[in-house]
């Protein structure tokens, strides 16, 4: 646990690399598959009229919605159970399609609309400015460290300065020339834009959200002027309609209503369910495909052979299809092999305790460490807890209700489903208030969102510290015992499975979508540019504009990943203009969620070395976490990117047949399990629940490949 | 804010005083303002410019109750001809005087004050 907890820098450092290569990558894909031009006409940028606001039906933004600015093509995730408003300045769009309009303009309108990019250049650099200023503060705690540091200081002061004295300028001179439009006299006008400006200025510097306001409102005034110096606008008219596309391609694309846009039907609400205690019917296909797989597998001797042995058959899946380019991954997962062959160092407690206490004297000295370690020691002491009372449960289960004699007498996934049957019940059952349930806590779902929680509690604390205080962090990675820091090992390590997993990236165009899912990516949609529906309407676009659609009520199974496209085109008569776009709502399960994941498993008895390969099913809880609203307002994209990446990624309950007592004939293993990196890892510690003597037993699982037919080339593959 | 003032002529206020100040000025990396005089109406300037300093550590405000704090011809340095009605000066980050400003400025002048003496 304390190792993998050394991971999440470096792999959030990874995988914002990888984010930035990952955008490019689909900017370069995004534009051929829609038809849609590169760049509008004269810089015109329509969708920064629209604004979606989502409204999920549960969760962080269920009462005041999330808000997501357009922008041209862009993707974002909303929860599957949401719907959504689209909002759309009537003034903006016009001030911008007008920029499509060929034909003479006036030099006020001219003047005017430079006024406008002006202001909206100067509010684009709200972001960075906000950006640099935190950049400042962070060196500014270095560099009382390292006095070499403070030219680089003066540097971003100036910068910063520089760029703020722009931003002010810029606005009190429009607010000034307005005030002064509209009558006032120069002493009278200086007088009230001050007045103003006054909000900017706060106890902790700047409000950045008053400063946006106020570019939008003088953008809003001139807008206003430019409107009525412009009367085609009117002749304009705009046309929006959408599409859920399904992430599998298949089945045919089904309209959706927008209000106002068109007549298509709507159905009665549906929701998703996301904590469902169901085994999918592909879990439980790959399932049966493990458990023919480790027939024809040894036991490992050691960790290192069986960490060597879960790579390589990961990259053995995909011999069949790949196989000329099978060489480097091969290669590759050699090289892995022996990079973690190093993390072995780090299992043996005494190794561990003695760099944490090395670590300890670093930490003790600044308050940041301080609750870095306070709240390890939570964790930690919470953990304790928790696998105590899971062995308890553990206990508790046998006797409880007579399932010892259905677990002894039943496979692990009879077990799982009678382990979720229980948990669905205790469910509805604390949902219903029913004080009768008198069932372990381990069958109860908020003792393991509790449990989720504390983890992630720390883990916000280590993230907090490497970005208040990465001295710390820096410093640590310094401690090393015997010549070796685990922060590098675990570098070296994750560095490699990374570069097994690249190797096996894009080699062959059938396992694409796979790897993708194994890598986490958003599937990039196929080349769709679909035609209205046919009820569509075509609005002026004085008029209102706003629509909405609902998510719950599109006619149709929608499932996580699919992805709703919205069309926006402008007309002037019937001559369409060089000014639409599209955007992605790729839909997302936020929240609390349940998964069960069928891996292979390897299991370590207690008090013996030796590694048993062990088909497993685990129920795994965890918590999507929200995107996130900026200071500015800005939203994250909510899309399943690099970033998105959860490095701990739930806890839960793994079942699976052990073979450790030779009088037994049916044993079962019930494990207490953490997940790591998308679920992809798995860790747990639990109980062999028929054994008499030492029933605890550990156990590990890489599942890079989690499609029925990616693993076990020697079983029956899906056509 | 530091205030510097001294206690009936006391020598030693005076020469904590002037280390102060020369200190402060000395900081590679902060653009400061000197304050001078006392006041109701100078209490009310140097409370708006403590608020524009305090929430940036390169900016620091140094309140001179007393001039005789300053070195000789230290304060006509500070307040050359032209300026030497002014209530405050800001130093750049080569701590030149640059930007002077009066006891009624308000707070948005002091802030621009401090972004210029920053770019500088």
């Amino acid at each position: 646990m304390k190792l993998m907890l050394c991971f999440r820098p470096v792999l959030r450092r990874l995988y914002k690399q990888k984010a930035l290569f990952i955008s490019f990558f689909l900017a370069l894909l995004t534009c051929p598959f829609t038809g849609i031009p590169l760049l509008a006409d004269e810089g015109a940028e329509p969708w920064m009229a629209v604004i979606y606001t989502e409204w999920p039906d549960s969760g962080d933004y269920a009462k005041e919605g999330r808000t997501i600015k357009a922008e041209r093509n862009a993707r974002f995730g909303i929860d599957i159970n949401s719907h959504v408003d689209v909002t759309i300045n009537g003034k903006t769009l016009g001030r911008e399609l007008s920029k499509t309009l060929h034909g003479g303009l006036s030099p006020k309108v001219k003047t005017l609309r430079e006024r406008v990019d002006q202001l909206k250049q100067t509010a684009d650099s709200i972001n960075e400015v906000m950006k640099s200023l935190k950049e400042l503060f962070s060196l500014w705690n270095k560099a009382e460290q390292n006095p070499e540091m403070w030219p680089i200081i003066r540097e971003k002061i100036r910068s910063f300065s520089n760029t703020m004295n722009t931003i002010f300028e810029t606005l009190e001179k429009e607010i000034t020339e307005r005030l002064k439009a509209q009558g006032l006299d120069e002493t009278a006008a200086q007088q009230e834009k001050d007045k103003i400006m006054f909000p900017v200025l706060t106890n902790e510097g700047y409000s950045w959200s008053v400063l946006t306001q106020l570019f939008q409102q003088e953008i809003s005034f001139l807008d206003d002027e430019l409107i009525k110096l412009l009367p085609e606008i009117e002749k304009l008219d705009i046309e929006i309609y959408a599409y859920l596309i399904r992430e599998s391609g298949n089945g045919a694309q089904v309209p959706i209503h927008l209000p106002l846009y068109n007549e298509v039907k709507e159905c009665l609400p549906t929701r998703v369910e996301k904590v469902t205690f169901h085994i999918p019917e592909e879990q439980m296909q790959l399932y049966e495909q493990h458990t023919e797989t480790v027939q024809t597998m040894t036991e490992a001797k050691n960790l290192a052979g069986a960490l060597r042995t879960q790579l390589e058959l990961n990259a053995r899946a995909l011999e069949k299809s790949i196989n000329d380019s099978f060489k480097p991954a091969v290669s590759a997962v050699n090289n892995a092999g022996d990079s973690i062959e190093n993390l072995t160092y780090w299992t043996v407690d005494d190794n561990i305790e003695a760099w944490i206490s090395a670590v300890g004297d670093d930490l003790k000295n600044s308050p940041q460490g301080q609750k870095l370690i306070n709240s390890y020691r939570n964790m930690k002491t919470s953990l304790i807890a928790t696998y105590n009372e899971a062995v308890i449960n553990i206990d508790l289960l046998k006797s409880y209700a007579k399932q010892q004699q259905t677990f002894a007498s039943t496979t692990p996934e009879s077990a799982m489903m009678i382990i979720l049957r229980e948990m669905r019940r205790t469910s509805y059952a604390i949902k219903a208030g029913d004080p009768t349930m008198l069932l372990p806590r381990a069958l109860h779902p908020a003792t393991w969102m509790e449990q989720f929680d504390t983890i992630q509690k720390f883990l916000d604390v280590v993230n907090e510290t490497e970005q208040q205080a990465p001295a710390i962090v820096s410093n640590i990675e310094h401690v090393t015992t015997e010549g070796r820091n685990p922060i590098t090992d675990a570098k070296n390590a994750v560095n490699a499975i990374r570069f097994v997993q690249n190797q096996l990236t894009g080699i062959e165009p059938e396992v694409r979508s796979w790897i993708g899912k194994v890598l986490g990516l958003p599937p990039v949609l196929a080349a769709v540019d679909l035609e209205p529906p046919a009820t569509q309407k075509r609005l002026t676009i004085t008029r209102d504009l706003n629509t909405s659609f609902d998510l719950k009520r599109i006619c149709g199974e929608r499932k996580e990943l699919d992805t709703v496209r919205v069309y926006y085109r402008f007309f002037k008569g019937s001559g369409q203009l060089n000014a639409g776009w599209f955007n992605d709502f790729q839909l997302r399960l936020f929240g609390w969620r349940d998964d069960i994941i069928a891996g292979i498993s390897f299991a370590n008895q207690s008090g013996t070395s030796t590694f048993k390969p062990i088909a497993s099913l685990s129920w795994i809880l965890n918590k999507n976490r929200w995107p996130k609203i900026q200071e500015d307002g800005k939203s994250d994209s909510g899309v399943g990117e690099w970033k998105a990446i959860e490095w701990f990624s739930g806890a839960g309950i793994t079942t699976m047949p052990l073979d450790f007592d030779q009088n037994q004939d049916a044993e079962i293993g019930f494990a207490f399990t953490l997940s790591f990196i998308n679920k992809k890892i798995l860790v747990g510690y639990g109980a062999n629940l028929q054994a008499e003597n030492d029933p605890g037993f550990w156990f590990f699982s890489i599942n890079l490949l989690d499609t029925p037919g990616m693993i076990s080339p020697s079983s029956k593959r899906n056509p | 804010m530091r205030i510097l003032d001294v206690r009936d002529g006391n020598k030693d206020d005076i020469e904590k005083g002037q280390a102060i100040l020369l200190a402060e000025i000395a900081h590679p990396s902060k653009t400061v303002m000197i304050i001078r005089g006392d006041g109701p109406e100078i209490a009310q300037f140097a409370d708006a410019a403590a608020g524009r300093s305090d929430p940036f550590p390169w900016r620091e405000v140094v309140w001179v109750k007393n001039n005789s704090i300053f070195k000789d011809g230290q304060e006509k340095r500070l307040f050359p001809k032209g300026n030497d009605k002014s209530c405050a000066v800001i130093l750049d980050l080569d701590d030149t005087p640059l930007v002077w400003l009066s006891a009624d400025s308000n707070p948005l002048q002091i802030e621009k004050a401090f972004l210029k003496a920053g770019s500088n």
